[in-house]
Parts: C-alpha cells; sequence; structure tokens
C-alpha cells in the first residue's frame, strides 16, 4: 500500500514539474521516433505498394505507454535503458519489415507482449523480491521446461535444432527464459553468501578455491543447465551461460582467478567439443578460414562479411542493398543487414548502445551497493545482454567462431525479445527503485 | 564500494572488447581483404550487374544486333538477333562475363563512361538506382558479316573485312561459333567442345602464313625496286622442308617464271632466291617494322600492348628454304594479314583496325567515334601501286582466279599452308570500291588443301561488300 501511494505522490510530482530523467528519456524517445520515421518513409519509398505504418504505430504505442507508465510508477528511473531498448527493437522491428516481411506482425505482436512484460517487471513493486527468495523455484520451473523442450521440442522451421516448444502456431524457446532464471538464481544464491565470501576474500585470506557450500550447488546447478544444453546441441547458449556465470562469481568473489579459470576450462570444454561435435568442429574450421568453403558450409559467414564490406561506412541505404543472401539474415546475422544497409556508422551506433546498455545497467545496481543480490542481478542482467551481443557481432564479424544466438532487441524471434525486456524491466527497476 | 571494483574492471572490460568489435567492423567496412567485393561468389555482384540496363549494339546502318529486354518477371535479358554476328558480337552473361564487343565496350554499354553529373551521382549512388549504359554503333555491317559467315559455315576458319583507308571493321568471322542466347545453359559443352568455338580465330589464333608469306617478300620487292620480270630458272621446282615437299600452288605452263608469274602461280623457288638477295636483316627489320611478328591491337578485343608473338621469319643467312615457304616458328594472324592488304589496296599504309562507329548515351544523340590510333606505314604510295597491279593482273590467270569475278577489278593471292598434318587455306586480297576506298579481305580455313576455295569464298564476300558499299 505504502509503494502505491509514494507511486501516486511522485507521478502527481511528476505531471506538475517533470524531473529531469523522465524529460531526458522523452529527448531521446523523440530522436528514436525520428530516426525510425525517417527509415520506415525511406522504405516506403521504396515499396509503394506496401504500408508500414501500421507496424510504426505498434511501436509508437508502446513507446507512448511505456514511457508514461514508467514515469507513474518508477519517475526516477534511469533515462537511457527505456529509450536504448527501444530504439533497438524499433530498429530491429524495421530490419525485420525490410528483410521478412512476413514476420513484421507476428514481431510487433510481440512487441507488445514484450513491453507489457517490461513494464510488468519494472512496476511490480515485489518483482526483486520474488526472485530472491523463489530461486529454487525458479531454478526447477527452468530445468523442467528444459526437460520438457528435450522431450516435446520442435522447430518451427521444421528443420534443425528442436529448441522451441509450440503452443498451437506460437511457439517460445525456453533457453531464453532460462538466462533469467540463471541470473536471477545467481545473484540471489550468491548474494546470500556474500557475507561468506567476502570473508574469503579478505587481504591475506586469498585461497583458490571457494568453499563447497558456495561453489557446489552453483556448480551442480550450472553443470545440468549445461549438459541439457549440450544435448540439445545448443552450444551458444550454453558458451554464453559459461561466461556469465564466471563473471558473476567474479563480480560476486572479486577473485580474478576464478574467472580466468573459468576461461581455461571453457577452452578446455571448447576443445572436447570440437573433438566430440560434428557442428562445433564445422563452425570453428569456417571460422579459421571460410574462404574455401565460401559456396558451401561457410557461405553464411562470408556473405556476412560480404555485407559489412558492402555497406562501407555510409551504407547502401534502407531497401537498397541485398543483405537477404545471408541466410537467416533476420535472426543471429541481424547486424549484417544493418551494417549492409547503415553501414558502419550503423554498426557503431548498435555498439555504442549496447556499451551504454552494459553501463548504465551494471551501474544501476551499483546504487545499491548495500543489497549484494541487487548489485549481483544488475551486474548479471547487463552481462547476459552484453555478452550475448558480443558473442553473435564476433561471430558475424570472423573474430570468434558463431555461436548461434541473438543479438537481443534487434533480432527476429519473439522469446528473444520478451526475456531481453523483461531484463531491461528488471534493470529499470533497480535504477529507478532507491527503497 | 564492495563491488565497485569488479563491476569497473567489468565495464572496461566489455569497452574494450566493443571497440575490437568496432575495429573489426571498421576493417570490414573500409578496407576488407582485397577482392572481397569483386569475388565471383559475391551475389551483390550479380545483383548489381543483373540490374543494369545495358545499352543496344547496332550494325554500321542502324540495325539493331542486340538488346536488353524486359522479360515477364520483370528481369532483364541480353537478345541478339543475327546468328551471323555472333563472333563479333561476343556475349554477355550475369553468370560468365562478356567476350567480343561485349566485353570490347563494356565500359559503354554499362554506362560508365558517361559523365557523372549531379543527377547521376543522386541517382546511382544515393538512390542506387541502376544504371543505364551507352548505346553503341559498330563499323560492322551486318551484310558483309552475313556473307562472310555464311561463307565459312561449317567450316573452321576466320575472315575479317576491313575499309580502306580507315581500317573500319566490316565483317569479323570466327567459326565455328557459338549461340550467345543460349550461353548459360550450353557453356560446360561449348568449353569442353574440341572445336574451341570460345577462340576467335580472327583475332586471337596465328596461322602458318604459308604461301602468303610470298606477298610480303614481294612487297619488300616492290619497295627495294627488284626487278621483278627478271627471269627464274626451274622456277617450279619443289623445295624440301624436312618430311615437307612443297611446290607451286598452281602448276604453271612452263618453268621459266617472272617473279610476278612465279607469284601467280604460288611457285616458292623464286622466292627462295629473292629472298637471299633481299638479306635476312632487311628482311626481318621489314616484318618487325610492320608489327607481323604479335597480335593485332584493337582496342578492347586483344590485348592493347603488343605482346611478344612469333618468332621472326628469317634466318641470317637464309640457309632455311621454311623460311620462305612460310613453314618456320613464324606465324600469322588474319587481321593482320588482312591490314597487309589494306595497305596495299590503299596508300601502303597499314591502317589501325577499329569497331567501333559511333555511341549514344540514354536519351542522347549519337556521337561519332574517331579512331585515334595512326597507321603503321609499310610501302611506299608507289610500291602500293605497283603491289597492287601485280596482285590484280595475276589473279585471273593464277591460284586465285576463283576469286575473280567479272565486274570486280579484285586483286589478291590464294595460298596453302600446313600445320602438322594438315593443311589451311588462305587468301589475302583486295576490291577497290571507288578511286579512294576499297576492300580488303583476309580468309583462312583450316583443314583444308584448296586454296582455289578459299579464293571463291573470299570472292563471294568481296562481292557482297562492294554491292553494299558502291555508291547508288
Amino acid at each position: 500500500m505504502s509503494h502505491s501511494v509514494n507511486a501516486t505522490a511522485a507521478s502527481q510530482a511528476n505531471l506538475s514539474v517533470p524531473n529531469s530523467a523522465v524529460q531526458r528519456e522523452r529527448i531521446l524517445l523523440i530522436l528514436a521516433g525520428a530516426f525510425l520515421i525517417v527509415n520506415y518513409t525511406a522504405l516506403s519509398l521504396q515499396r509503394p505498394d506496401v504500408s508500414f505504418w501500421l507496424h510504426f504505430g505498434v511501436w509508437l504505442t508502446c513507446v507512448v505507454t511505456g514511457h508514461l507508465l514508467l514515469n507513474r510508477y518508477l519517475p526516477q528511473r534511469d533515462p537511457i535503458l527505456f529509450a536504448l531498448v527501444m530504439l533497438l527493437s524499433g530498429w530491429g522491428l524495421l530490419l525485420i519489415e525490410r528483410l521478412t516481411p512476413l514476420f513484421a506482425d507476428r514481431q510487433a505482436l510481440w512487441l507488445i507482449i514484450a513491453t507489457t512484460a517490461l513494464i510488468a517487471a519494472a512496476a511490480f513493486p515485489h518483482m526483486l523480491r520474488w526472485l530472491r527468495r523463489y530461486r529454487y523455484l525458479l531454478l526447477i520451473l527452468g530445468l523442467g521446461l528444459l526437460i520438457a523442450t528435450i522431450i516435446l521440442g520442435r522447430n518451427p522451421s521444421g528443420f534443425g535444432p528442436e529448441l522451441w516448444l509450440g503452443f498451437g502456431q506460437i511457439f517460445f524457446q525456453p533457453s531464453e527464459a532460462l538466462k533469467l532464471i540463471l541470473v536471477a538464481f545467481l545473484a540471489s544464491y550468491l548474494g546470500e553468501e556474500f557475507p561468506v565470501m567476502n570473508t574469503f576474500s579478505q587481504p591475506g585470506r586469498l585461497r583458490l578455491w571457494l568453499p563447497v557450500r558456495i561453489f557446489g550447488p552453483i556448480l551442480l546447478m550450472w553443470g545440468l543447465c549445461v549438459v541439457l544444453l549440450v544435448w540439445q546441441r545448443d552450444l551458444g547458449t550454453a558458451a554464453l551461460f559459461f561466461l556469465v556465470f564466471s563473471l558473476l562469481l567474479y563480480v560476486a568473489s572479486g577473485r580474478i582467478l576464478i574467472f580466468i579459470s573459468g576461461m581455461a576450462l571453457m577452452l578446455i570444454a571448447g576443445y572436447v567439443a570440437y573433438l566430440l561435435f560434428d557442428v562445433v568442429q564445422s563452425r570453428v574450421d569456417i571460422w579459421l578460414n571460410p574462404w574455401p568453403e565460401a559456396s558451401n558450409r561457410a557461405f553464411q559467414i562470408v556473405q556476412s562479411l560480404m555485407a559489412f564490406s558492402a555497406g562501407g561506412i555510409f551504407g547502401e541505404g534502407i531497401g537498397q542493398g541485398v543483405p537477404t543472401y545471408v541466410p537467416v539474415v533476420h535472426s543471429d546475422f541481424v547486424i549484417a543487414a544493418l551494417a549492409e544497409e547503415w553501414g558502419l556508422l550503423g554498426v557503431l551506433t548498435v555498439i555504442a548502445a549496447v556499451a551504454l546498455l552494459i553501463v548504465r545497467g551494471t551501474r544501476s545496481g551499483l546504487i545499491h551497493s548495500e543489497r549484494p543480490f541487487h548489485v549481483l542481478l544488475a551486474s548479471g542482467l547487463s552481462l547476459m545482454l552484453g555478452v550475448q551481443s558480443l558473442l553473435i557481432m564476433a561471430g558475424t564479424l570472423k573474430l570468434l567462431p558463431l555461436t548461434g544466438v541473438t543479438l537481443p532487441f534487434l533480432s527476429y524471434g519473439g522469446s528473444s525479445l520478451v526475456v531481453s525486456f523483461i531484463m531491461v524491466g528488471l534493470l529499470i527497476r533497480l535504477s529507478g527503485d532507491k527503497g | 564500494m564492495t563491488f565497485t571494483r569488479q563491476i569497473n574492471y567489468l565495464i572496461a572490460g566489455s569497452l574494450v572488447l566493443l571497440i575490437v568489435i568496432g575495429g573489426a567492423a571498421s576493417y570490414w567496412a573500409i578496407t576488407g581483404p582485397e577482392g572481397i567485393l569483386t569475388r565471383e561468389d559475391n551475389p551483390r555482384r550479380v545483383e548489381a550487374e543483373a540490374a543494369i540496363r545495358r545499352g543496344s549494339i547496332y550494325d554500321a546502318t542502324g540495325v539493331l544486333l542486340a538488346e536488353t529486354r524486359v522479360t515477364d518477371t520483370g528481369a532483364l535479358e541480353r537478345h541478339y538477333s543475327y546468328p551471323a554476328m555472333n563472333s563479333a558480337l561476343g556475349y554477355f552473361s550475369l553468370r560468365y562475363g562478356t567476350g567480343g564487343a561485349e566485353a570490347a565496350y563494356n565500359d559503354i554499354l554499362r554506362g560508365e563512361t558517361l559523365p557523372l553529373t549531379w543527377e547521376r551521382h543522386w541517382e546511382q549512388n544515393v538512390l542506387h538506382r541502376p544504371g543505364v549504359g551507352s548505346d553503341v554503333q559498330l563499323t560492322l555491317r551486318h551484310e558483309i558479316q552475313q556473307a562472310a559467315a555464311g561463307a565459312l559455315q561449317g567450316q573452321r576458319g576466320a575472315a575479317v573485312v576491313l575499309r580502306v583507308p580507315d581500317g573500319a571493321i566490316l565483317a569479323l568471322v570466327s567459326q565455328p561459333t557459338f549461340d550467345p542466347n543460349t550461353l548459360d545453359t550450353n557453356w560446360a559443352d561449348l568449353i569442353a567442345a574440341e572445336d574451341t568455338p570460345f577462340f576467335n580465330r580472327a583475332l586471337q589464333s596465328r596461322y602458318q602464313p604459308g604461301g602468303t608469306i610470298q606477298t610480303l617478300l614481294l612487297a619488300l620487292a616492290t619497295l627495294t625496286n627488284t626487278d621483278i620480270n627478271a627471269v627464274y630458272m626451274d622456277a617450279d621446282r619443289v623445295l624440301e622442308v624436312d618430311d615437307l615437299s612443297v611446290g607451286c600452288t598452281e602448276q604453271p605452263p612452263q618453268s621459266e617464271l617472272t617473279l610476278r608469274q612465279a607469284y601467280a602461280y604460288g611457285c616458292p623457288a623464286p622466292f627462295l632466291e629473292l629472298a637471299e638477295a633481299l638479306g635476312a636483316t632487311r628482311l626481318n627489320q621489314f616484318f618487325s617494322g610492320i608489327y607481323l611478328d604479335q597480335l593485332p591491337i584493337m582496342a578492347g578485343f586483344v590485348p592493347e600492348v603488343r605482346q611478344n608473338g612469333a618468332a621472326l621469319p628469317f634466318t641470317d643467312p637464309i640457309q632455311q628454304a621454311a623460311d620462305v615457304i612460310g613453314q618456320s616458328q613464324f606465324t600469322l594472324n588474319p587481321l593482320t594479314l588482312a591490314g597487309m592488304a589494306a595497305a596495299i589496296a590503299g596508300n601502303g599504309n597499314v591502317p589501325a583496325p577499329y569497331a567501333l562507329a559511333a555511341t549514344r548515351p540514354p536519351g542522347g544523340d549519337w556521337h561519332t567515334f574517331t579512331p585515334d590510333q595512326a597507321s603503321t606505314p609499310l610501302l611506299t604510295n608507289e610500291a602500293a601501286r605497283r603491289l597492287r597491279e601485280i596482285m590484280t593482273t595475276s589473279l585471273p590467270e593464277g591460284a586465285a582466279r576463283a576469286a575473280s569475278r567479272p565486274d570486280l577489278s579484285i586483286g589478291g593471292q590464294a595460298a596453302l599452308a600446313y600445320t602438322g598434318e594438315e593443311t589451311l587455306a588462305w587468301f589475302m586480297g583486295f576490291a577497290p570500291i571507288t578511286d579512294d576506298q576499297a576492300l580488303a579481305i583476309a580468309l583462312v580455313i583450316e583443314q583444308s588443301s584448296e586454296p582455289a576455295q578459299a579464293a571463291r569464298l573470299a570472292g563471294d564476300i568481296l562481292e557482297v561488300g562492294v554491292d553494299v558499299l558502291a555508291p547508288e
């Protein structure tokens, strides 16, 4: 009750004298809208027979609704985060519109659901408490979803890895939900054990290994997740989980050696996977030298690199390039399409947006320095979004082997969009909930 | 704060990694590995090429030879109207590139030679609208080309017809050839074909000159005022070269012949004596001075830089009869030989051959093309006149008489050459049209032992040519 009274009071204060954070967010949203209007107009000129404005209207409605509701419930929030994800998701919707128009309606619908989820995650006052308190329940739910995927998994395309659960025509990827669950669980568990860990991190008491009490359940949980993921051949998500797990453990413990050990373990696991799994072997070989296989196995990455080159600095302009030569460009390789049509400037803008997301996201946790769970949750969520972006962008640029994860907010995919929005919703909550 | 240090490190690490990604993106966008966009497996290249509205190709009289049409599906398709023009026009294929005139004038046909006006810059570089190319008018005459292609139908060989004195190419035929309309479908078969249809024999081949070398020796003889009426004893004797026995192309009525008569009957023995008298050094200087040992230069069609080619024919001292009967390492190209014929038919200069008559930008008017390559002096005007007279008067009585036509004063020589186990028949000659205009021709038929056949076909082509070009 006290929360809603506070929120109402804050909202009334906001209506009379808008605070600077709200004003800044509004300006950023207007700029994002202007950017999209220009691009939608350009696309309309390219395809005068198709109307795109309904989807822009959906995006605008999400922006206005989200902005107003967040003003009401969290007027002191970070002014960047919501504007940032709306810019990226609007850009993503535009890209889907341009690349695979048949999917645009569905993506717009997912945007509505995702925005609703973001607002709920940000506005619901007990969300953080629930995540902290019911971590094992969440973990069981996540693992249950994964087991269900192994048994009932399908692929909407009819071929390829069966990583989706289908309900009629609606498909959901449980591993996406597991990202959120994993971070929440780790943050909660490590936050609770923080006093113990802190003791072990004191100067003069430096030890290489954490006590089994801390490390055991986490490793068990992580091992189970990874085994299931490897079983499903969703190696990109497995790598992502492992990286985020190692980083979060480093944040909680303060021991860089843990992170380094984690990386060493990952390399060993990678080498073993290279020996055991054809898909990993193929991806590593292609990464090392794609050119001899440019028309076969390496077609996707070579076309991606060509898209970057074709875009140059300023890009071909929306609708003017041919990024659709990159297979499944609307999903994992959406950044290649963006590079071809918006050029290096567009790519650098996305990179800057990811950087801002990481910085603002992790910093939103630091305002709760006395609450380890809050700090670790903010770091974990920011890292999950940041590392995922890094992995796929590095993959499309041949800096790393391809991992098959999506680029948050930009790639096509409802599960990814909804979960990413919930993560940002929680970050917004963390940034605005000073109590 | 408790976590500040770790989080700051995390942020710093993330930013460093993002900067690396930004650097990699910059590399691919700005520099990239050389040629990534021009790789054959880059579909963007094909896509861009497919969108270009390539200009049309016309013959000298405005007959449409090749054009780009829009298909029912909206795609652009190149269409060629006259099968006889195929070996000259070449081909345009999104998959296999260009050849012939399509390759020679590719930049013009694609519109790349058009000035970069603001409007064009806006259309192409900002809006990325597909380019529209210029039309091209060739010097070829479809009637003469048709006659030459018809003459060589079913044979392996080449024919080149030049206009004298400017060197405009009126016909350029290489047989066998290919159908550019079905190129993509038949590519594999064409590439594997034993008779090499993609090899343009008129421009790229080198053949043993055989008896045609006598015309060149005679040219130097007239230039040096050698007495061509001197009588040579035993002129019809057979020269033995390795396993080869080479005698007169046509048996003369007697064995004592003047050089003029020996030329008419294609008897090599007197020319051996002539070559010895002229000397290898002078002969080789003469041959190399007019680039006989090299492939001809014609903008776009063959490498514009002269390539080192066949060895010059004459050893010093001349001991090898093979040099004089045109059976040494020295080889000749049909276009080169047509140039020689043009020099004889004209004022003694070998014209620089050219095939481009005019260009027309999209929506614009025709701009006449002026060739800028200079002709190469071969003979003096007087020497050319004398040689012309010899070739014209000797034709009706000698080996080339099948080229003779009642209403035309055709001059020329028919000759035989040997390539390994096979023979080939040559004809080089000319036919005047007006006082200051003529046609020059070189024709070669592979696997033929009948110079008369070459002469007859050349006569047919020249007859059509004069008929087409003669003033009303």
